[in-house]
C-alpha cells in the first residue's frame, strides 16, 4: 500500500513538473549566451541587437518592470582574455544596438580581425548596471536577454545578416573570469543608448 | 525494493524520449524577433505556418492556431500595433512589417520588436487582445520567420527564425492590454481565413 501512495505520487509529480520543464527548456533569452564574430571586424563591422522578453517582468502596470543589464565581453582572436567589456540597459520590448568594432573593441590599439563575444544578463544593482559585477550581490542573472549579430549588407538594397547568440552553459568559474577581467577593465555602457 | 527500482526505471525509459523530444522543438507560443534594417527603405515580412502540434483530428486535420503580433516601434518600448493571423495546420501566412503590421503607425517606424503569441482564439475567432485568456489559451504549433524584402530580384533573401522566449504573466498582461486598446485586425486579407 505504502509503495502504491509513493508511485502514484512519484509518478504524478514527474507529469506535473515535466511540461514545466520542457517548457523552459525551449526558449532561447536564457542568462548566458556567446556568439563569433568572423568577418574582418577592420573591414566589415558587426552590431550587437538586443532585445529584453519580459520574461523577468513581475508588474505590467502602471509602468512594466524587469528591465534587464546585458553586459557584454569581448575576446578578440587569436587571444582568449577579455580586452573589453561594456554594458547595456533594456527594457522589456526594448531595441538596443550596438557596434562590436566602434563600441564594444573601442578602446583597443587596433581593430581586431575576430572575435569572440559573450553575454550576460542580470537585474544590476539598484538600477546600475554593472559587467564586472554580474552574479555577485543584489546584480543576479535573470532570464529575458534575446541576442543578434548582424552584419550591413554590402549593398543598400540587401538586408542585414542576422545571427541569434547560442544559449550556453555558464559555470562558476567561467563566470568569476568574466567578472575580475572586466573589473580589472572597467565597465561602461555600450553606448548612449545604453544608460 | 527490486519493484521500487524496476518501476523508477520503467518511468524514466518512458518520459526521457518525451523530454527529449519537446526539448528540441520550436514551435512554442511565445516568440520574438526584431527588424533592425530601416523598414522606411526595406520592408521585412513574416512568415509563418503550423506544425500541426495542436492537431486532434488528422482527416480533416483541425488545429488551426492564431498568430498573434504584437509590434513595437523602437526606440519606444510599447505596443504600437497589433493584429492576428489564422494558420490550418501545414497552411503557410504572410505579411509585410511595414505596410501591413505598421500601416497605421505614425510616424513611420524605422526598427521594431516583433512578439509572437499562438492561441487558439475563441469559437474560431483570433483576437490579440484576448490571447491566454478564458478560451483563448496558448497553444503549441507556430512556426515563424522574418524575411527582409529586397529589390534586388536575383538576390536570396535572408530568412530569420524568431527565437522561443520565457513568458512571464506580467509580459502576457502587458502586450495583451495594450492591444486592447488598439483595433483588433486581421493581419491583411489571407489572414481571416477559416
Amino acid at each position: 500500500m505504502n509503495i502504491i501512495i509513493r508511485f502514484t505520487i512519484f509518478t504524478l509529480l514527474a507529469l506535473v513538473l515535466l511540461p514545466i520543464k520542457d517548457a523552459s527548456a525551449q526558449a532561447t533569452d536564457t542568462p548566458y549566451q556567446v556568439g563569433v564574430v568572423t568577418d574582418d571586424l577592420a573591414k566589415i563591422d558587426t552590431s550587437v541587437v538586443l532585445t529584453n522578453s519580459g520574461a523577468s517582468s513581475t508588474v505590467a502596470f502602471p509602468a512594466q518592470n524587469g528591465a534587464i543589464c546585458v553586459n557584454a565581453y569581448a575576446m578578440p582572436a587569436p587571444g582568449i582574455a577579455v580586452t573589453a567589456c561594456c554594458t547595456c540597459r533594456v527594457q522589456p520590448n526594448g531595441l538596443r544596438q550596438f557596434s562590436v568594432g566602434k563600441e564594444l573593441l573601442i578602446s583597443q590599439s587596433s581593430v581586431p580581425h575576430t572575435a569572440v563575444v559573450k553575454l550576460m544578463a542580470s537585474t544590476g544593482t539598484g538600477g546600475i548596471c554593472n559587467a564586472g559585477t554580474v552574479g555577485t550581490g543584489a546584480n543576479v542573472l535573470v532570464t529575458g536577454m534575446l541576442a543578434w549579430r548582424t552584419t550591413p549588407p554590402l549593398s543598400s538594397v540587401l538586408a542585414f545578416d542576422k545571427t541569434s547568440f547560442v544559449p550556453s552553459t555558464l559555470s562558476a568559474a567561467e563566470l568569476t573570469a568574466l567578472d575580475s577581467q572586466c573589473s580589472t577593465i572597467g565597465s561602461r555602457a555600450c553606448n548612449s543608448t545604453c544608460p | 525494493m527490486i519493484t521500487r527500482f524496476t518501476t523508477f526505471v520503467i518511468l524514466a525509459l518512458v518520459l526521457l524520449p518525451i523530454k527529449n523530444a519537446l526539448a528540441q522543438a520550436a514551435d512554442t507560443p511565445w516568440q520574438i524577433g526584431v527588424v533592425n534594417e530601416d523598414l522606411t527603405k526595406i520592408d521585412t515580412t513574416v512568415a509563418v505556418s503550423n506544425s500541426g502540434a495542436s492537431s486532434t483530428i488528422a482527416s480533416p486535420q483541425n488545429g488551426a492556431i492564431c498568430v498573434n503580433v504584437y509590434a513595437t516601434s523602437a526606440p519606444l518600448s510599447s505596443i504600437v500595433a497589433c493584429c492576428t493571423c489564422r494558420v490550418q495546420a501545414n497552411a503557410l501566412r504572410a505579411f509585410s512589417v511595414g505596410k501591413e503590421v505598421l500601416v497605421s503607425v505614425l510616424p513611420k517606424a524605422r526598427t521594431s520588436v516583433i512578439k509572437l503569441l499562438a492561441s487558439t482564439g475563441t469559437a474560431g475567432a483570433c483576437n490579440a487582445s484576448t490571447a491566454g485568456i478564458g478560451a483563448n489559451v496558448l497553444v503549441t504549433g507556430m512556426l515563424s520567420w522574418l524575411v527582409p524584402a529586397t529589390s534586388n530580384s536575383v538576390a536570396a533573401v535572408g530568412k530569420t527564425s524568431l527565437n522561443p522566449a520565457t513568458l512571464s504573466a506580467a509580459e502576457l498582461v502587458s502586450v495583451t492590454s495594450q492591444c486592447a486598446v488598439l483595433p483588433n485586425r486581421a493581419c491583411n486579407s489571407t489572414c481571416s481565413g477559416p
